[in-house]
């Protein structure tokens, strides 16, 4: 799982701004076939818009961004056709029925109606949502919305994957099959960036972890490399890195608030 | 995946005994139009098999969903379609505003009734039930990701928008024209026609122009609750008259 040839993802001084906030600070990366990163940070690091950056949702930046070995600012979308995408925000037309969002998103893709029908309800049989295939998707549950994002996003059989909390809502038995299916595509020599702020499990399944703090990428490595910095489980790897040490205390004062006492710790600042 | 182990289920076979999926969704008929500049849109770069299809799709979604002249009927039946519900019910409307043509009033006023009763009806229902169609956020989101260029996505939502309100217009501009070429002959036709475009266009225009000075002053959260009061208030008319 290590290099093989030329990276799939090749990010060069990436920079981005939202007006005056300078959000990416100059991020340089490169992604190999078949590696599963473990892609975190703190809330507003960057990592939602380094992925909508590559996407395209996002334009503006500077730097270079090379996907397949082409820079993505030539125009051509086709690119994305290898890419799968489960985003945090869980978009979806919501008037449509999962057969008919399944079949206009595989043909968008390039698959034909019967095939992208076929693969859709085969899909969703085997994550055992089957019984709403014909259902409107305004009538789904958290966890079946999320079957049918995860499945929109591998329907089409890509290369490259980005998932930003993809077992959110899932059961236990939902995650230890979604865990298998990454573990299998990986093998496969498919690439996959997971982002989570669920520590064991990016522990678990990354073959490299990338960090990223306010913009820069200040940690990246497989996680014994990572242990070499600080010892402990990636969440307290990760609270050393990010320079986080007060979880006690604002512990404390948040439970005073609640019981009304006066909260007088430190100067109030966020988590 | 459920407590049942799907994996036993015979429903992981060829999938072809499921006898509940129907169809493939008809053709509406109004795509027969685009269809036959598809080599003028290639030529600007655009997609049109990928475009055809997204505007199939917002035409599904138009169907389903309920218009604010609806708001107060309780049940929601699966199968209408709520969008050729709604055009009957702004035909009735404009029937209501060409029977003006027939009253004895001088002819400029008339004529300005009329008219400003279509612009009325069609800035109502563009604001009310259009809103969410135009100022949509999340579809980016979802077609973005997929190999879908903003040119085709744009050309899309143009084309969607165009239909519709060639729809309402028609719908609420028919009977007066009927009402009005009988009465007053062909000049009336040739007349009125010209004068309609240009009302959707300034509709448009003045909606457009509207919204941008709400989200100026305000932010976005105050804009959806200014389009909310005023389907209430809509509703309320709607169903007192």
């Amino acid at each position: 799982m290590g290099a093989a040839g030329e990276p799939v993802i090749c990010i060069r001084n990436l920079r981005m701004r939202f007006g005056e906030n300078e959000v990416l600070k100059g991020i340089d990366l490169d992604i190999y076939k078949g590696q599963i990163i473990g892609y975190i940070g703190p809330n507003g690091a960057g990592k939602s818009t380094t992925v909508k950056l590559m996407l395209g949702i996002l334009d503006g930046y500077d730097g270079e961004i090379r996907i397949f070995g082409e820079d993505i600012r030539n125009g051509s979308v086709e690119y994305k056709r290898r890419i799968g995408y489960v985003p945090e925000s869980a978009d979806v037309y919501e008037s449509l029925t999962a057969q008919e969002y399944l079949s206009f998103v595989g043909q968008l893709y390039g698959l034909d109606h019967e095939t992208a029908d076929a693969k859709a309800s085969k899909l969703m049989s085997l994550f055992g949502i089957e019984d709403v295939y014909t259902s409107r998707i305004s009538t789904y549950s958290r966890g079946m919305k999320q079957k049918l994002l995860i499945i929109s996003s591998l329907l089409h059989d890509p290369d490259i994957l980005f998932f930003d909390e993809p077992m959110s809502g899932l059961d236990a038995n939902s995650v230890m099959v979604f865990k298998e299916i990454m573990s299998s595509l990986a093998a496969r020599g498919k690439t996959i960036f997971y982002s989570s702020h669920i520590m064991d499990v990016v522990e678990r399944i990354s073959s490299r972890i990338i960090l990223l703090n306010e913009g820069r990428i200040i940690a990246d490595g497989t996680f014994d490399e990572l242990k070499k910095n600080a010892e402990g489980s990636l969440e307290e790897i990760f609270n050393k890195l990010t320079g986080f040490s007060r979880h006690r205390e604002i512990a404390d004062a948040f439970v005073s608030v609640i019981e009304g006492k006066d909260a007088s710790v430190g100067d109030g600042v966020p988590v | 995946m459920n407590k049942d182990s799907s994996m036993s289920k015979d429903t992981i076979n060829n999938g072809s005994t499921s006898a509940k999926r129907p169809a493939v969704m008809e053709e509406p008929r109004f795509l027969k139009t685009p269809d036959r500049f598809a080599g003028l849109f290639e030529r600007r770069g655009i997609d049109y098999a990928k475009l055809r299809l997204i505007v199939r799709i917002r035409l599904l979604m138009d169907a389903r969903r309920i218009p604010t002249v609806f708001a107060s009927s309780n049940k929601t039946n699966e199968k209408s379609n709520y969008f050729r519900l709604s055009l009957f019910i702004y035909t009735l409307m404009g029937l209501f505003a060409g029977l003006v043509l027939l009253l004895p009033f001088p002819s400029f006023l008339k004529f300005n009734m009329t008219t400003g009763l279509i612009f009325f009806f069609l800035m109502s229902t563009m604001i009310s039930d259009f809103s969410s169609v135009l100022l949509d956020v999340r579809e980016k989101n979802i077609l973005l990701p997929r190999p879908v260029d903003h040119r085709t996505m744009n050309a899309a939502k143009i084309i969607h928008i165009l239909y519709y309100i060639f729809c309402i217009t028609a719908a609420l501009a028919g009977p007066q024209l009927v009402i009005g070429t009988l009465k007053y002959g062909a000049v009336f036709l040739a007349v009125m026609i010209p004068e309609l475009v240009l009302i959707c266009c300034f509709a448009v225009f003045f909606t457009s122009v509207l919204y941008t000075f709400i989200l100026l002053i305000f932010d976005g959260e105050k804009l959806k609750d200014m389009i909310n009061y005023f389907q209430i208030v809509l509703s309320l008319a709607v169903l007192i008259f």
